[in-house]
């Protein structure tokens, strides 16, 4: 027997799943530090399959791409200025689009509104600009949008306390040119992704949300002192 | 034969043996040799003793027919290997969702604890090793699932750690055991957690490493250097899996920001990046043909001879496909293949000299 070669193996495989279930266990130990119920329109299921049984929910928001209104105050050259961004090219330049282009994307903890008055200003707008969709726009799109960005969690929470309508997350954010035709140039933040949209809905909630297949649903979701999310609540 | 340490050295000798039977039996034939009866039964019989004794120790090739199935046999070990790790990950996604999460773990935990022990039971049973790397490949794409499912599990931020996990483990069994496949595995694995970090130290989200080709440069550049800082006497032909990976990431890597300016740290405009780059990649990739004739390494020569093609080829469209027309941008094309033949010739012909 190559015993190293097995010691060696078997002791990585142990230490790796050890270190990820404590880094659960930290996350988790603090308590929960937000906690919000969302119904199917912000997380619709990804479907499970005969070849993939395991259920998962997609945290969806509104990035303004269709129909293309954007939501929220967006994000300007001074607010990525502040994220780290380098800004100090004009929009109108030269070098414009390759060097905010080239300008890696940060991570960022994204403020996002659930059901808020920037979700009822953005509907207008977007009934208006796309009325074929208004009966979607109303009653099945997400509710949820960017309405600001910052480098603190905590600062950010003061400034959005309500747990029930802000959600804080970590995302990517990348600085970009817009051109629009008759309006000048000018440089904004867009939220790329968020660093985790993809949530596993474990038993007994996977088994709920089977048999509620097609019908409404409420999923409440906690994160702890990392912002790792989890399912901590599944009702009709 | 006690001078013969690894397979390959028993190999060589036991293509010799063949050679020389071969040029033998026609110099008889030609009347150029004449080997009495006891002479050529005892030549006959020393041959057989050496081939039995290589066999024996190092489960070496004896014939053109065994040759040809070892051939088959690393193929099939392969594909057997590759089609296995896709079983696995299906078969698991097929039942885990009727799982509770305590079950799911110990499961995935356990799929490559056992994997390991049937690479070692495996390694134990035959020399060849056929098995035992389709076992570790197995092993190494029951961890890969493992580490990848505990992120979905507990919904994790994804990290560049696991890189560096799975890496250690392809490492590990590949040096216990001596399988160049996991060797290739591992430095994969290791250098993008490297090049990942390197990433993060310059204030880009690990993710995008790709994005600054200097990184993953840097990182194929140590693994080029590594086999000449650590010697390995003991299993010769893992440097072999160090150069061509290290290479093959830098050519890349340079490929990479040839064909996009912008993912450089060059503060001038993409496209002079790109132009740059494309100079860089045609002086590697000659560079890397010279060395590999030089030092004979037919796979270093053929790599840089590929790479040196593409970089020409994108190097030649930036500059001519507008103004040429398309039949003597392609004439052109011919030509200089043409030109690198009789150059690869000459070479050829200056070392047979």
């Amino acid at each position: 027997m190559n015993r190293w070669g097995v010691v060696g193996s078997v002791a990585m495989v142990v230490a790796a799943n050890a270190f990820v279930l404590v880094g659960v266990a930290i996350d988790r130990s603090g308590g929960v530090v937000q906690k919000i119920e969302l119904t199917e329109r912000e997380l619709p299921t990804r479907g499970s399959s005969e070849d993939n049984t395991g259920i998962s929910v997609r945290l969806s928001w509104q990035a303004g791409w269709y129909p293309a209104v954007r939501f929220g105050p967006g994000i300007d050259r001074n607010k990525l200025t502040e994220l780290g961004f380098d800004c100090r090219v004009a929009p109108g330049d030269r070098l414009a689009e390759s060097h905010y282009q080239r300008q890696p994307a940060r991570v960022v903890f994204v403020v996002l509104e659930y059901d808020g008055p920037a979700w009822q200003k953005w509907l207008v707008g977007a009934i208006a600009a796309s009325p074929e969709s208004t009966e979607f726009l109303k009653g099945h799109s997400s509710r949820l949008g960017v309405v600001n960005v910052g480098k603190s969690p905590s600062a950010l929470r003061a400034r959005y306390p309500d747990q029930d309508h802000y959600l804080i997350v970590p995302g990517l954010m990348r600085a970009m040119v817009r051109y629009e035709v008759s309006k000048p140039r000018e440089v904004f933040g867009e939220v790329a992704g968020l660093l985790v949209d993809d949530i596993h809905v474990p038993q007994p909630y996977a088994s709920t949300l089977a048999e509620l297949r097609g019908k409404p649903y409420h999923l409440t979701l906690c994160y702890g002192k990392r912002y790792e999310p989890w399912i901590c609540g599944c009702r009709p | 034969m006690d001078e013969i340490l690894t397979k390959r050295q028993a190999q060589e000798r036991a293509n010799r043996i063949s050679a020389f039977r071969e040029e033998l039996a026609q110099l008889e034939r030609e009347g150029a040799l004449a080997l009495s009866e006891e002479q050529r039964q005892g030549v006959e019989r020393r041959l057989a003793q050496t081939l039995a004794a290589l066999a024996e120790r190092f489960d070496v090739d004896t014939s053109e027919s065994q040759k040809q199935i070892s051939w088959g046999m690393r193929i099939a070990s392969t594909l057997g290997g590759l089609a296995l790790c896709a079983a696995v990950f299906l078969f698991f996604y097929r039942f885990w969702g009727a799982l509770g999460t305590a079950a799911q773990g110990g499961i995935l935990v356990a799929a490559p604890l056992g994997a390991v022990l049937l690479t070692d039971f495996a390694a134990r049973r035959e020399r060849t090793l056929y098995f035992a790397s389709l076992a570790a490949m197995v092993a190494f794409s029951c961890f890969v699932l493992d580490l990848n499912v505990m992120g979905s599990i507990f919904n994790l931020t994804p990290s560049p750690h696991a890189f560096l996990a799975w890496g250690a483990f392809a490492l590990i069994l590949a040096y216990a055991y001596r399988l160049r496949l996991l060797l290739a595995a591992g430095l994969v694995c290791v250098g993008t957690w490297a090049a990942a970090n390197l990433a993060t130290l310059c204030g880009i989200y690990w993710a995008q490493f790709p994005t600054r080709a200097e990184n993953v440069v840097a990182v194929g550049l140590i693994l080029l250097a590594l086999p000449a800082l650590r010697p390995h006497r003991r299993i010769p032909e893992f440097p072999w899996v160090y150069r061509m990976i290290g290479l093959l990431v830098v050519f890349l890597a340079v490929l990479e920001v040839a064909l996009w300016g912008g993912w450089s740290y060059l503060a001038i405009e993409p496209k002079n990046a790109e132009r740059c780059y494309q100079l860089v990649g045609l002086a590697a990739s000659a560079g890397a043909i010279w060395a590999g004739i030089r030092r004979r390494m037919p796979g270093i020569v053929n790599l840089g001879a590929a790479f040196f093609v593409v970089f020409l080829y994108i190097r030649l469209h930036v500059a001519l496909w507008d103004v040429l027309p398309k039949y003597l941008f392609f004439l052109l094309i011919g030509l200089i293949a043409l030109g690198l033949l009789a150059a690869f010739q000459r070479i050829r012909r200056r070392r047979e000299a």
